[in-house]
């Protein structure tokens, strides 16, 4: 039977390890690795589990643009939970009709009195439902392009919040991938908390978070290719010494492969 | 390296996503291959290292995507 599930031991696991979020810095309670070690991290997770390895990779693509251009006052609300491995942080950037074409987004932002209302579907978010944060980007200065756009914190609990179906996927299938849908949410800001600010990241392309987010996704790829090239290594015998219990977890996602 | 300025970082980093997604792609496309039936059956778990492989090559933009950040860069002269 498949079932297709989050690989919630995994999840406890990896934070029981302090492993799930490395990347964020000491000061918001976080291991303070950098790139290489958060990349080691995940390439680590994926030599036995992809789906599982998206814990960590999504958790930094999340938080990366927090980390890069939020406030200080909106780092220190959200960063601690995810460090504390309280919650997950999920990236809301592509649409239906914007997916490499990240500009073409119909996602907007309207501010309204002293905070900002999104207006908008996103669609293929990695982690959506079971994530309790949400970068979303979206368009606050129409007719400037990928320059129009900034990124705002959303929290799954908000008004206006809600989720599609987890779609039915070729692979990857115990990370849940669903359309978030905004509707009339508040977005949170600089100066106060949701919905009561500037955006997280003012007029910064969605770009701006990607070279540094990439290296993640970036370093899951390469442990597929190794784990097949040792499949010795794969940690999923059960009667091998070096099972862990993210290796376990695999199970979650292939019921079969023991 | 926080913080430090690393020249061509957009050449790398897009050359980097590539070039690991579509390697993870081509050595799990072979080893199903090799392995024949075995490879193709799911009571073994390389086929789904082949379908695992594959998003690697379409998220966190694709690879089409990021050859054509990497001609940008060159055209730039980094």
């Amino acid at each position: 039977m498949r079932r297709a599930r989050f690989p919630q031991e995994a999840l406890d696991a990896l934070t029981a390890a302090g492993l799930h979020a490395v990347h964020i810095p000491e000061a918001f309670g976080g291991e303070g690795a950098d790139a290489l070690a958060a990349a080691i991290v995940i390439e680590e997770v994926a030599r036995v589990c992809a789906s599982s390895s998206l814990i960590p990779a999504v958790n930094k693509l999340g938080t990366v643009p927090l980390l890069l251009s939020g406030s200080e006052e909106l780092k220190r609300k959200y960063l601690p939970p995810v460090a504390r491995g309280e919650a997950l942080f999920s990236y809301a950037l592509s649409e239906a009709g914007a997916g490499s074409d990240a500009a073409a987004m119909k996602t907007r932002a309207v501010r309204d009195g002293d905070h900002w209302v999104l207006n908008g579907t996103k669609m293929w978010i990695t982690n959506a439902g079971v994530s309790d944060y949400y970068t979303v980007m979206a368009v606050t200065d129409q007719g400037r392009g990928a320059r129009g756009i900034s990124a705002f914190v959303v929290e799954k609990a908000d008004p206006g919040v809600s989720f599609g179906k987890p779609e039915k996927k070729l692979g990857i299938k115990g990370s849940p991938t669903r359309t978030v849908i905004l509707d009339g949410c508040a977005g949170a800001g600089d100066e106060d908390h949701r919905g009561r600010g500037q955006p997280a990241s003012r007029r910064r392309s969605p770009r701006s978070t990607t070279p540094g987010s990439r290296s993640p996704p970036r370093r899951s790829a390469s442990p597929r290719a190794r784990l097949t090239t040792r499949p010795a290594m794969c940690g999923n015998d059960a009667s091998s010494a070096k099972q862990s219990a993210t290796s376990r977890a695999c199970s979650s996602c292939s019921p079969t492969w023991r | 390296m926080r913080g430090q300025g690393v020249p061509a970082l957009t050449f790398v980093s897009s050359a980097a996503k590539c070039f690991a997604s579509d390697t993870a792609m081509q050595v799990t496309t072979d080893a199903v291959q090799l392995l024949g039936g075995y490879g193709y059956v799911r009571d073994f778990p390389v086929e789904r290292m082949m379908r695992d492989a594959k998003i690697t090559q379409i998220y966190e933009g694709t690879n089409q995507i990021q050859r054509m950040v990497m001609a940008r860069q060159l055209l730039k002269g980094w």
